[in-house]
């Protein structure tokens, strides 16, 4: 082979190695933006904004029968707000409970979804079912399923229990039943 | 001495003749810049196009226009702002939840030729751009919703839609949008005549 080709192959070799490289690194840990909120208070993302309230522990549920039940842990049951203040619809129909550790909780209900159309709000409360061991900084996440995922913003709203209430958000669920209402409500903004 | 008469020739130095290597190697640049700048023009074209077009645009028809969407021309007979939906004999009305109210288009569909399912839903467009889809009312209306198998090719079928609205937007509907989520092009808007 010839030196000129050579150093080609070389240069040609080099743009690949160095592409892959550039790939990987720019890689991101998350796939997702991340908004952070506060509890009650409204948090703007995307085309809409999120209310995180109404926190709420107990090892029974009552009403709907879907739902009902006893636990030998917790539930935690927290109020969401969606609301489309603009032209735009918002929808939130994804949520996990994280915690400080690994460990990752899904709702407790089989179905959730938030759909406010243009000048309205939809509320529903979110079940989770967890240890009550691990419940000192639990935060909400919500996010909007994809059919073609692309980056987007998830937002995050502690709820509250920190290491130093956890044992009384614990007492407070003991022997305490709990009406929560999974279906929604839409109300008109005004 | 020369000539004033005769235009002075001047030689111009020889054009340097460049090795047949360098000359292959600058053509192969200039090829290379030339596709780059097709790229570049591709993706320029693409972005303005993309961003014009993934916005939802509207074209307002004059009152009681007819304005069409696939094989079938629609349109408005009434849009109607109330806050009772009334039912069948013995129904209780339905009445609006606070801040809301409800605004009933009547429709008509004419189908020009037989096909796929005709897609008869139609949605309302507000202030701003804000667009509402039909909902389903919690009474027995007299006027049916749009059903395809009652369409009949060439022949006007009636149906009406019901939307919940802000009652702050409802003074404001530009009326009745024919979406079609499979066109890039302006969605037509339609009002009643009169």
């Amino acid at each position: 082979m010839s030196r000129p080709r050579l150093l080609g192959l070389l240069a040609a070799i080099l743009c690949v190695a160095l592409a892959a490289a550039l790939l990987r690194t720019s890689e991101a840990a998350l796939d997702h933006q991340v908004v952070r909120g506060r509890l009650e208070q409204p948090v703007r993302v995307g085309t809409g904004e999120v209310v995180v309230d109404q926190v709420r522990v107990a090892d029974r549920l009552s009403g709907d029968s879907s739902v009902a039940g006893r636990t030998p842990g917790l539930f935690v049951v927290v109020r969401v707000d969606a609301a489309a203040p603009g032209t735009e619809e918002f929808r939130l129909d994804e949520a996990r409970l994280l915690t400080r550790g690994d460990r990752i909780y899904a709702p407790y209900q089989a179905t959730f979804g938030l759909d406010a159309p243009p000048g309205f709000a939809d509320r529903a409360d979110l079940v989770f079912e967890v240890d009550p061991a691990g419940i000192a900084g639990l935060t909400l996440e919500l996010w909007q399923s994809e059919l073609v995922s692309g980056y987007q913003a998830r937002v995050q709203v502690p709820l509250g229990i920190t290491a130093a209430n956890a044992g009384a958000w614990r007492d407070a669920g003991v022997r305490t039943a709990v009406e929560p209402d999974i279906y929604g409500r839409t109300r008109a903004l005004t | 001495m020369s000539d004033p008469s005769r235009p002075a020739v001047t030689t111009a130095p020889p054009a340097p003749v460049l090795p047949p290597g360098r000359a292959s190697r600058r053509g192969a640049w200039l090829g290379t810049a030339a596709v780059l700048a097709l790229v570049l023009v591709y993706l320029t074209l693409w972005w303005g196009w993309a961003s014009v077009h993934t916005a939802e645009r509207y074209r307002q028809l004059p009152p009681g226009a007819t304005g069409n969407r696939g094989d079938a021309d629609y349109t408005v007979l009434g849009l109607q702002r109330t806050d009772r939906l009334r039912g069948g004999a013995g129904e209780r009305p339905q009445q609006a939840d606070a801040g809301t109210t409800f605004v009933v288009a009547a429709m008509s569909v004419t189908r020009r030729r037989s096909g796929p399912p005709l897609l008869c839903s139609v949605d309302l467009l507000g202030p701003g751009g804000r667009l509402w889809s039909p909902t389903l009312p919690q009474v027995q209306r007299a006027a049916p919703s749009c059903d395809t198998d009652d369409v009949v090719v060439g022949r006007p079928y009636r149906f009406e839609s019901v939307f919940v609205v802000p009652a702050g937007d409802a003074d404001q509907i530009r009326g009745v949008a024919l979406t079609d989520r499979t066109s890039a092009g302006r969605t037509p808007v339609l009002r009643p005549a009169g």
